[in-house]
């Protein structure tokens, strides 16, 4: 049977002509933000060792690349993400400087099948490099928040979270491990068990308690304020607070605090931003100082990436409910 | 209005009498005939489904949460989601399994294994450093080293009455199961207030 003239592999993304030109009007305007702010468009490779995504402490499973052996034997993966190949090509080529990169393109990840995912993703995104503090993290939410002007969805929602917090919430229950699990799941019968457990007084147990539902603006933020002693912990949180509330403009934003970061390389500002109709993120973000040093680069990087299939899929169903 | 997806059968029915407690009106839910999607005038939106549709359902947002057991949730690939409460429902646990002289018998070859959770086998034993050949049945599990075609089991056991019927044994627990609520990490953004209004009640039952 000649099944290859009409049937596409189960990896392969419906081929759209509808949608095409909504992508790509998305794509011009970030494109035009980007590049009036001095963000250099890079084209990245399509190709990278495996050992670049598995080796450099960012848990992707090789597994989850599509693979295959060059001509020297070496494994190569299709390119699996932008931020860790664009870590390399600061640290190889553009050391020492403020670097502003901005990309376009498709990252590739297996996916099981018969699941409904896609295991092709297109993105959007920013990464500042070496401009480290606040400055850093202003210039990347004023990013952010052009972005999001220009991306023609209802109800963006920001949220924001602190890695730093987390960080210093682990220093202090002497455990990262399983409470980071906890949060992660947000799992408030495992908590309480990890409660029970620990001899924390009871103002910390509190806040700990708090932490799955600690989603919301500086109201909630200042009432998680009052329940932390610790001055290393609230500088985190006064940090966030300072960073955020300056923001001009308008902006639909709360906070998260219980926010596990997803890769550990974030460091401080955990961005995510959401839609009701996506029922993933269509933006991830933050500050990931920990990156570049493992390419022996030590300075910092701030950025986020706009995941704009998920932004067309969203934009269907807005269309279809109107 | 909050979105569930109820795992069909068992979990269904003990879920639902606990929401009833929680005070909700679960009525439409006790007359339902055939639908497969009931909308409560306290604003619950029910599907009921198979425990992994559950969790794909979820996944991909078309619920806000859903009521499934531990064993699906540690057997699916599926891992980004919240679980908020477990419901102390439905506990049992994930075992090996065999006849008694598994323990003592020296393997010259791979052991064999047969599970319907094939991720929760190949998880365990990698755990303990045992490369074994898992073969998947769908259910009577038992069946296995009954027919030899397994050196052994990993399947839940909540008496073990069918285990000991069949002349098997625990051999090792693995680990504790119980029904969980589970939250679309998105939607949970959304509908925090209800969702975590919902929880609260529940867990005011579960404590009872």
């Amino acid at each position: 049977m000649e099944f290859y003239k009409y049937l596409i592999p189960e990896e392969s993304i419906d081929v759209r002509i509808d949608n095409v030109a909504t992508l790509r009007k998305i794509e011009g305007k970030l494109r035009e933000t980007f590049t009036k702010n001095n963000y250099n468009e890079v084209l990245m490779p399509s190709f990278d060792y495996v050992e670049l995504y598995t080796q450099i402490g960012c848990d992707i499973p090789s597994s989850n690349m599509f693979r295959f052996v060059d001509s020297k034997g070496k494994n190569v993966a299709l390119r699996y993400d932008f931020t860790i190949p664009l870590a390399r090509l600061y640290a190889t080529k553009y050391h020492d400087t403020t670097s502003r990169f901005c990309y376009f393109g498709k990252v590739y990840r297996k996916e099981k099948v018969h699941k409904g995912r896609s295991s092709e993703l297109f993105q959007a995104g920013v990464e500042l490099i070496n401009e480290p503090g606040v400055r850093g993290e202003q210039e990347i939410l004023a990013m952010l928040q052009e972005t999001v002007s220009n991306i023609p969805l209802n109800d963006i929602l920001i949220e924001f979270g602190s890695a730093a917090f987390l960080d210093r919430l682990f220093e202090i229950t002497d455990d990262d491990a399983r409470l980071q699990e906890i949060l992660k799941y947000r799992s408030v019968s495992q908590l309480k068990e990890f409660i029970k457990e620990h001899d924390f007084d009871e103002k910390f147990s509190r806040l700990l308690l708090k932490l799955p539902s600690a989603i919301g603006g500086t109201k909630m933020l200042d009432e998680i304020c009052e329940l932390v002693d610790d001055k290393i912990l609230l500088d985190t949180l006064i940090d966030l607070k300072c960073l955020i509330i300056n923001l001009e403009g308008t902006y639909n934003y709360q906070f998260d605090l219980g926010m596990v970061p997803e890769i550990d390389y974030y460091t401080g500002l955990m961005i995510k931003g959401y839609t009701k109709n996506a029922a993933k993120p269509i933006i991830t973000g933050g500050r990931y100082d920990k990156l570049l040093p493992k390419f022996d680069a030590d300075v910092s990087a701030v950025g986020f990436c706009c995941h704009l299939n998920y932004v067309l899929e969203a934009l269907a169903m807005e269309e279809n409910n109107d | 209005m909050i979105k569930i997806a109820i795992t069909k059968g068992r979990i269904e029915k003990q879920v639902c009498k606990m929401l009833e407690k929680a005070g909700y009106d679960l009525e439409p839910v006790y007359n339902k005939k055939r639908e497969l999607m009931i909308t409560t005038d306290d604003g619950l939106q029910f599907i009921f489904g198979k425990a992994n549709d559950v969790v794909t359902f979820l996944e991909h947002g078309i619920v806000d949460i859903g009521f499934v057991g531990k064993d699906t949730l540690d057997d699916n690939d599926f891992d980004d989601y919240y679980e908020l409460l477990d419901l102390q429902i439905g506990k049992c646990f994930f075992a090996v399994a065999a006849y008694p002289e598994y323990a003592t018998k020296n393997f010259k070859n791979r052991k064999r294994i047969a599970s319907k959770y094939t991720n929760v086998a190949k998880k365990y034993f990698e755990s303990k450093k045992e490369d074994v050949e898992i073969i998947k049945l769908e259910g009577s599990v038992e069946l296995g080293p009954i027919v030899n075609l397994s050196d052994a089991i990993v399947d839940i056991v909540e008496t073990g009455s069918t285990l000991k019927a069949n002349g098997l044994e625990v051999i090792e627990k693995i680990s504790e199961i119980s029904t969980r609520l589970i939250a679309n990490k998105v939607n949970f953004k959304y509908n925090k207030t209800e969702i975590i209004d919902l929880v609260n009640r529940l867990e005011q039952v579960v404590e009872e």
